[in-house]
């Protein structure tokens, strides 16, 4: 098992620089750069040049992204482009744990909500229950999050005097004012996820419920509560876990959607005001954060199949 | 900002608020499940929109303007500057004390001698003061901006042509903030910074004409003048014309990261994801007519949510931020409507915020002037007035009508009497691009981008590429997201305009005197002439109008100027919307003015006299 991990943990490091060396040459493929972004008069160019220089974009390509990688490395992601002042670190470290409440709360209520529905749904086949549920992740899906989202706003401000805060505050600081911060932008998130979830898990059951040992079960004359939990909801829960890491990686990489209506100073807006002012260090640690988290997420997920399924078995032994 | 949550208990009231936010996102479900229409309604208990300082709402609320009356001049008289004196609680008077809340954008840092200190204008006056500002407040007249009152100068003469004195005021002292420490302000910080300025992005323009900057004594600073600049003291109203101290100067990242002046305010917090805010500078040298201390206000917070639409009126509508910029009619109709006691404002146009497109004036057809008349006529400006804009606009020119001793800007027939090519006019058009050599089109495509950042400027150009087209010019206008601005701003300074024939813009500015408008973007010399602009007649009036101080004849020359521009159609013109602001009725002196627009213009440099009456 160590040895598995020392594998990927490795692959990953390599992955790590690629998806770096490809995020910084695309940033330097398109026009502009930090500098047209903020300047916002005409600048003789000879002092263009000069502010050019400051920042170090005057340089190669190759020479600017080796330097970062150099620095990378040791730890240090440098400054933002854009605003100088700030380390880039800083601005990851505080967008962080607004992303990862949205993480928590949208993948939660993903599990909470869509596996017993689909669980549900599946034994009460094409019951009015099992179409209500359907019709209900049908329209998760249908509608795009952003989109919810925006409703949210402007129907919750007009019919119920919900608005979010306009300013985030850390859990530990007021998990109150927090939690109004990010549980409904975290649910509408949570919405699209639980009926993906939802829709995976009907199908899985589904197929376990066709399975010969299940019919067995009933046959054994055990009762409907120990044939699910037992018997038909533990088989099904590899193809769970298998789209519960796909989500992961899929929400880490998409909470903007629900960041910028919301106003949330997440990952993901911060990723796309990088984009916006071509501040490629800041855009640099964005990218190379969240492809990590991405790939640790998947890593767990891969650890978590010996768990759920004990025929399972990852790295050299598996292959043997 | 807030308490600590652990000092403060739980109540029933709020936990139904946490719940009732929860279940929001279930209620826009059904809400999707019923396919309702999303047009929005009041919610219980708000009002008709009734204005105190208007009256009641316009039946232009209801899309139907009076007969014979445009839309647009109904809602600027409903809705006029001139009847914010009449608010209840005017009488009274200001009282202290507070939070102004509004929303903003984030910004670069605060250097205000940097490459992007000109965005500080919106910013910066809470924290610094200039020589002389312009006045603001619910009295002021807000549209004739054409005149000065002191700021850091208590008086100044204008001792001849090439000379100019400022006494500046006593014991004026800046923040108490390291390394300034709340030292006394002396003549040798505004020298200091008129030094500096002199080289600046955004300052260098309005001191390229002072040849030296003198400290005569610490109250006392003399500007000598290489030339006559009749334009110098009304553009030192720009604010970011601002004094800071030499050792804030000097200390680089701080100055870039903390605003040390003497203004009504201390920065509290920045954080470009979150919040501005600032608290009031104890020792602000500066009190009312009735010597009631300034600011009334305790300090101010900004969520700084960049524009975000929905979430800024999700706030107002829950009573979180004490103003908003409603951009388009329907939401300010709507958003007045949300308290009874709602004031709205409805502001004329700046001439530096407006919609316009600009050509390769040295690239053919675009050489030719008829090929510019032409385009300029196949423009309804009815069509983008009514159609885009919901009637609240009027036709853009980037000159400063208020320097004219105008209250509002040049109707359409004006314009076509000034020489203008308004009129809608395609036989016209097609006449003029026939006389041209070009019987279908232009002879090729016309490739161009536009920002579509702004949904209404969106809006404005697209309608106008779709005229073009019915005319039979094929136009490939390419829209530039809010990721890309950097590719326009690159087309912006001239860099990357090899393949292209035009850029829709949506700012001409700055500018707080004629001559920004003037000399600033038509003369071949100017460093902000990015419209490749190159007319001798223009070189030549532009550069007379800077050195006539008489303000008549100055007008006369600025006038010929106008006429040459819009005969010669070197820009094209599309539409400048009205600001239409809506504040809560408890607060005053958030007011609009046609330079400057509050908060996120140069009317924070009222964030000094804003009171509150019983703020919610």
């Amino acid at each position: 098992m160590s040895g598995y991990v020392g594998r990927r943990l490795v692959v990953s490091a390599f992955v790590l620089i690629l998806v770096s060396a490809v995020t910084f040459l695309l940033i330097h493929l398109q026009d502009g750069d930090v500098l047209s972004a903020a300047l916002r008069q005409r600048l003789p160019q000879a002092q263009v040049e000069k502010l050019r220089a400051e920042v170090g974009l005057d340089r190669p390509w190759w020479e600017q992204y080796g330097d970062w990688l150099g620095n990378a490395v040791r730890g240090d992601l440098g400054n933002s482009l854009y605003r100088r002042q700030e380390s880039v670190w800083g601005r990851i470290r505080n967008a962080m744990p607004v992303t990862a409440e949205l993480l928590v709360i949208a993948l939660l209520s993903a599990m909470v909500i869509g596996v017993p529905l689909g669980v549900l749904s599946a034994i009460r086949r094409n019951t009015l229950i099992d179409h209500f549920v359907r019709m209900f992740a049908i329209t998760g899906l249908a509608f795009p999050v952003f989109w919810v989202g925006t409703v949210v706003l402007v129907y919750g401000a007009t019919w119920f005097g919900y608005s979010p805060p306009l300013v985030y505050v850390h859990f530990w600081e007021d998990p109150r004012e927090n939690l109004s911060a990010v549980l409904v932008p975290g649910l509408v998130l949570g919405y699209n996820l639980a009926a993906y979830t939802m829709r995976i898990t009907r199908s899985a059951v589904l197929e376990v419920l066709a399975q010969d040992y299940v019919r067995t079960a009933w046959a054994k004359g055990l009762g409907e509560r120990t044939v699910v939990t037992r018997h038909v909801l533990r088989n099904s829960l590899i193809p769970i876990a298998t789209i519960f890491g796909n989500l992961l990686v899929f929400t880490l990489g998409g909470t903007l959607v629900v960041e910028a209506p919301f106003h949330l100073p997440g990952l993901g807006l911060l990723t796309l005001d990088a984009i916006r002012t071509r501040d490629y260090t800041l855009m640099q640690g964005c990218v190379v954060f969240i492809a990590g988290g991405a790939i640790l997420g998947n890593l767990l997920i891969d650890l978590a199949y010996t768990r759920l399924d004990p025929r399972v078995r990852l790295g050299a032994r598996a292959a043997a | 900002m807030s308490s600590n949550y652990w000092q403060r208990r739980l109540s029933r009231r709020s936990a139904i608020r946490v719940g009732a936010g929860a279940g929001v996102g279930l209620a826009a479900l059904s809400l999707i499940g019923c396919g309702g229409d999303d047009k929005a309604s009041p919610g219980p208990g708000t009002g008709t929109g009734t204005a105190p300082a208007t009256g009641t709402a316009p039946s232009g609320s209801t899309g139907t303007p009076a007969p014979g009356v445009s839309l647009a001049q109904q809602y600027r008289d409903q809705y006029s500057y001139k009847k914010l004196a009449e608010l209840p609680g005017q009488s009274a008077g200001p009282k202290q004390g507070g939070t102004y809340r509004f929303s903003t954008y984030p910004l670069v840092d605060w250097d205000l001698t940097g490459p992007s200190g000109d965005v500080l204008a919106a910013y910066a006056p809470n924290h610094f003061n200039g020589l002389v500002t312009f006045p603001m407040d619910d009295f002021s007249n807000a549209h004739n901006l054409y005149k000065q009152v002191g700021d850091l100068a208590a008086s100044w003469e204008q001792v001849d042509e090439l000379t100019l004195t400022f006494k500046l005021n006593p014991g004026v002292k800046f923040h108490d903030v390291a390394p300034v420490s709340g030292r006394e302000l002396v003549a040798e910080d505004v020298k200091y910074c008129y030094d500096i300025y002199k080289t600046t992005v955004a300052q260098g323009p309005t001191f390229e004409d002072v040849e030296s900057t003198t400290a005569v004594d610490p109250t006392t600073v003399q500007l000598k003048f290489g030339k006559p600049a009749a334009y110098f003291l009304q553009a030192l109203l720009y604010p970011v014309n601002l004094i800071f101290a030499k050792e804030a100067y000097e200390d680089k990242a701080g100055f870039a990261t903390t605003p040390i002046g003497t203004g009504p305010f201390v920065l509290d917090a920045y954080d470009p994801a979150t919040i501005y805010s600032g608290k009031r500078h104890p020792e602000y040298f500066k009190k009312d007519a009735k010597g009631i201390q300034l600011p009334y206000a305790d300090g101010f917070e900004a969520p700084l949510t960049g524009g975000n639409l929905p979430i800024e009126e999700s706030a107002f509508l829950d009573g979180k931020i004490d103003t908003i910029w409603t951009h388009t009619k329907s939401a300010f109709d709507r958003m007045l409507a949300a308290f009874p006691d709602n004031v709205g404002q409805v502001t004329t146009p700046p001439p530096g915020y407006l919609h316009f497109i600009t050509l390769k004036l040295d690239k053919p057809p675009f050489d030719d002037v008829r090929v510019r008349q032409a385009l300029q006529h196949l423009i309804d400006m009815n069509q983008l007035v009514n159609g885009v804009a919901e009637g609240l606009a009027e036709p853009a020119l980037a000159h400063d009508f208020s320097f004219f001793g105008r209250e509002f800007p040049w109707s359409q027939d004006e314009l076509v009497a000034m020489g203008g090519n308004y009129a809608y006019d395609p036989t016209t058009a097609k006449q003029l691009l026939s006389a041209a050599g070009f019987e279908s089109g232009i002879g090729r495509t016309m490739t161009g981008i536009y920002d579509i950042g702004d949904n209404l400027a969106a809006e404005t150009y697209r309608a106008i590429n779709n005229m073009w087209r019915q005319a039979g010019i094929d136009v490939a206008g390419e829209e530039i997201g809010v990721a890309d601005f950097a590719r326009l701003a690159n087309a912006f300074y001239g860099k990357d305009w090899g393949d292209m024939d035009y850029v829709g813009f949506e700012n001409s500015g700055p500018g707080i005197d004629e001559d920004q408008y003037c000399f600033g973007p038509l003369s071949s010399k100017s460093a902000r002439n990015v419209y490749w602009i190159n007319d001798p007649a223009l070189d030549d009036l532009t550069e007379k109008q800077r050195r006539i101080f008489d303000l008549e004849e100055r007008r006369g020359v600025c006038t010929e100027i106008i006429k040459q521009e819009l005969t010669q159609s070197y820009r094209i013109w599309g539409i400048m919307p009205y600001k239409l602001g809506v504040r809560r009725g408890y607060s005053y002196n958030i007011v609009d003015t046609i330079h400057a627009w509050a908060n996120l213009g140069w009317g924070c440099k009222s964030d000094e006299v804003v009171w509150f009456n019983g703020q919610a």
